[in-house]
């Protein structure tokens, strides 16, 4: 595809689950990282080089990211690069915003040949097709292209409200404001040509900018060429604690299973040797999703169990959430809970 | 570049006795607790010992087991030097022959062990399940200055008959060696598993390039023992067993549904690692009902299971019943299907309310000697039409068709196999 990736992942959130790991490293339905979904869009679509920006415990998600192999990548042409704020001659401290951490893929922008750049943040919960993204971008002949999605919610404080007119074009962008009011909301998905990004974010550290959605695309939307894509399928951004527990539950429905798990595109993700999940003889399982190497000889129902976790024998985990490696002791009780190890964060 | 040991797999029997498992792969490739390949288990003992080098030699129907191995990621054997090498057999100037026994085999790949100048060859095969540290047994190999070590252990005296049987005194050095002996001296069986001083082995193997079908325990090691070479016995107390026929097969995977069985899959060392698909996660639906079971990723469970092995990507849907079975890859199982006792290859297609395993053992009318328990064995990709009943100790392969059942049933000890797909 004639698209290189940039996956911002550095992000962190007020909320708990973040304080050990970077959002895009949160654990989804069992079985996925949060950045699975962005980079698996990317690579299913044909996008061949993608960097990945990290900031906030970048740990987690390099652990993750080792082996691109999983990606597909690891290829002699492509490939993922993985981008972390280093210090030199002209930066001595972390990033200040997105801007700064984008600057930092100028050069893999430079020197990759691809005519268009996406960018996406690491830590949305969603399958798109970038092929026809860039259909309609070439269609409508816009300068950017923002993914929105329609959105029922009540609170779009953590989002950006975009007002669109007849033929998409986007009229009004207004950033995570608890005052906007509206139906679409940004996914936080731009496509624009590579050569214009490198412009727009020279010009942007040049004024010592540093909001990528408020300081480069809000003012170019005034111009009247950025344009929205919509979405229909599934998405959910998991940076806050009570989305990100929807999203897993979410995973429980049959027709959001079906959309991600008997789709065309598998969501690739990196896999831990890990024995299949055994059931005891006091397993008393239902709607859930298990991860490998799961042992259960107490009672779960309606919850999500990542590798390794273990519920013993008389414990009972309802609508809940386990961590890799998590254990349940003999008798206790778990409900309406997400369990990181250490934590135990009610929802 | 030099290794102090190198391993050599054979992998490259049919394991006859497996029925139509093996008819379409070789038995080292046949699938086992769920997400295993019955190599797995020597390939991962390999890396957990530190052995780096392995030569996998293959030579019925490699096709699965080489996709399986690939350049050896999944067991961290893929290396710029060593890692693991699969060796067919190739054709030579003169005298271009098949593998004809297991020293052989060995024998055709001398070049191969030349490559890395070891001190030590293990010689391995591929179709026993156990756990293993090769490097203990090499410790122990290099303290006692043996010159052979045969990895022996422990069998019921009853049994002792159907072994090869190593005799030795209180240090483990062998006085006698006796191929399946009427009147054995000893119960201690040879487990197929040998370190020789690389030296010694190549001679040997030179020696007795001209026996017909060479083979380790009927030439190389009495040979090694007639020369007064120094062999020893390394005893193994732990968990070992040969899968070798259906019902080994089917007990091995039973066993692992113990609540602590002896074979441990899930402690943090000596993993036991395999070549896996990116899938999905497993799925238990309200209404089903799991227990006593192994179940790997990307399985889908609506019905009943109980007391089964479950292999990935295996779809159970509602009302189905499945007991003391083992489910292999792909396999789809309609809605009220019961089944009892089975062993159903990858990618197969149960139908709706078929029911496997009904009715009283039956003596086979395919093959004795293979089918000889109460097992329905289900070949892979092979679909069985919706209703139907059969028996036990039966065979089945191929698309096949309610025509095939007359009167919607296959009685016990019966088979269908349709050929040419």
């Amino acid at each position: 595809m004639k698209t290189v990736g940039v996956i911002l992942a550095g992000g962190r959130s007020d909320s708990y689950l973040t304080k050990e790991r970077a959002a895009a490293a949160l654990p989804i339905a069992g079985y996925y990282s949060a950045i699975d979904f962005s980079l698996s869009s990317m690579v299913n679509s044909g996008i061949k080089k993608v960097a990945v920006v990290t900031q906030y415990s970048s740990r987690s998600l390099n652990e993750h990211l080792k082996s691109a192999s999983w990606w597909g990548f690891g290829r002699k042409h492509g490939g993922l690069f993985l981008i972390s704020p280093m210090v030199t001659a002209d930066r001595q401290e972390w990033y200040h915003g997105t801007i700064d951490a984008l600057s930092d893929t100028i050069d893999f922008l430079r020197e990759s040949h691809e005519p268009y750049a996406a960018i996406a943040s690491g830590d949305g919960v969603y399958t798109i097709d970038y092929e026809k993204i860039l259909e309609e971008h070439i269609k409508n002949d816009a300068e950017i292209t923002v993914v929105c999605k329609s959105h029922s919610g009540k609170n779009t404080g953590r989002f950006g409200v975009v007002k669109i007119d007849e033929e998409n074009r986007i009229e009004k962008f207004t950033e995570k404001s608890r005052f906007a009011l509206g139906e679409l909301i940004s996914c936080g998905i731009y496509l624009l040509r590579r050569r214009l990004l490198i412009e727009l974010l020279e010009k942007a550290v040049e004024q010592k900018k540093t909001d990528f959605v408020r300081e480069i695309l809000v003012p170019e939307v005034a111009k009247g060429r950025v344009f929205s894509y919509i979405h229909e399928g599934y998405w959910k951004n998991v940076s806050a604690d009570k989305s990100y527990y929807h999203c897993n539950m979410d995973f429980l429905k049959p027709e959001v299973q079906k959309e991600f798990f008997t789709g065309e595109d598998t969501v690739l993700t990196r896999i831990i040797d890990r024995p299949p999940a055994k059931y005891l003889s006091k397993a008393d399982v239902s709607n859930s999703l298990i991860g490998s190497g799961v042992v259960i000889n107490g009672s779960v129902s309606g919850s999500v169990l990542f590798g390794g976790a273990v519920v013993e024998e008389g414990a009972k985990v309802t609508d809940s959430i386990l961590f890799p490696n998590v254990v349940v002791k003999a008798g206790e009780k778990i409900k309406n809970k997400i369990v990181t190890g250490d934590e135990q964060i009610p929802v | 570049m030099k290794k102090r040991m190198i391993a050599m797999l054979l992998a490259g029997g049919q394991g006859s006795r497996l029925g139509c498992l093996t008819a379409k792969v070789a038995k080292p490739a046949v699938s086992f607790g769920g997400k295993y390949r019955i190599i797995d288990f020597p390939l991962s003992n390999c890396v957990n010992s530190g052995v780096d080098t392995v030569g996998v030699l293959t030579q019925y129907r490699p096709l699965r087991l080489n996709a399986h191995i690939g350049i050896g990621i999944s067991w961290d054997l893929d290396r710029k030097y060593g890692g693991v090498r699969v060796l067919p057999p190739y054709e030579k100037s003169a005298n271009s022959e098949w593998y004809t026994g297991t020293a052989n085999a060995i024998y055709q790949n001398i070049e191969f062990m030349d490559e890395f100048n070891p001190d030590y060859v293990l010689i391995l095969s591929g179709d026993h399940i156990y756990k293993m540290d090769y490097e203990e047994m090499l410790e122990n190999h290099v303290r006692r200055g043996a010159e052979v070590t045969i990895a022996s252990m422990p069998v019921p005296w009853e049994e002792a008959s159907r072994f090869g049987i190593v005799v030795a005194d209180s240090h483990g050095q062998i006085n006698a060696f006796e191929e399946k002996p009427k009147n054995p001296r000893s119960n201690l069986a040879s487990m197929g598993i040998y370190i020789f001083n690389y030296d010694l082995l190549k001679n040997a193997l030179i020696e007795l390039k001209d026996v017909p079908e060479c083979d380790f325990g009927k030439h190389v090691i009495p040979y090694c023992f007639d020369k007064g070479n120094k062999l020893f016995t390394y005893q193994f107390t732990d968990y070992w067993k040969d899968v070798g026929t259906l019902s080994s097969y089917w007990e091995a995977n039973m066993e692992l549904l113990e609540d602590s069985p002896e074979l441990d899959f899930y402690e943090k060392f000596n993993m036991i690692y395999t070549s896996v698909d990116v899938l999905r996660p497993q799925y238990i639906a309200e209404g089903s009902r799991v227990i006593n079971s192994m179940i790997a990723e990307g399985s889908a469970i609506y019905g009943t299971v109980e007391h089964s092995v479950i292999g990935p990507d295996v779809v159970i849907e509602e009302g189905a019943v499945v007991k003391d079975s083992v489910i292999m890859q792909g396999v789809r199982i309609k809605k009220g299907a019961v089944i009892e006792k089975a062993i159903i290859s990858e990618n197969s297609v149960i139908g709706e309310k078929a029911m496997l395993g009904v009715g009283k053992y039956a003596e086979s009318k395919l093959d004795k000697r293979v089918y000889c328990s109460e097992l329905v064995t289900v070949d892979e990709n092979t679909v069985i039409p919706a209703g139907v009943k059969i028996g036990r100790n039966t065979a089945i392969s191929g698309i096949t068709e309610t025509g095939d059942y007359p009167k919607g049933r296959l009685a016990s000890g019966g088979y269908v196999i349709k050929e040419g797909r």
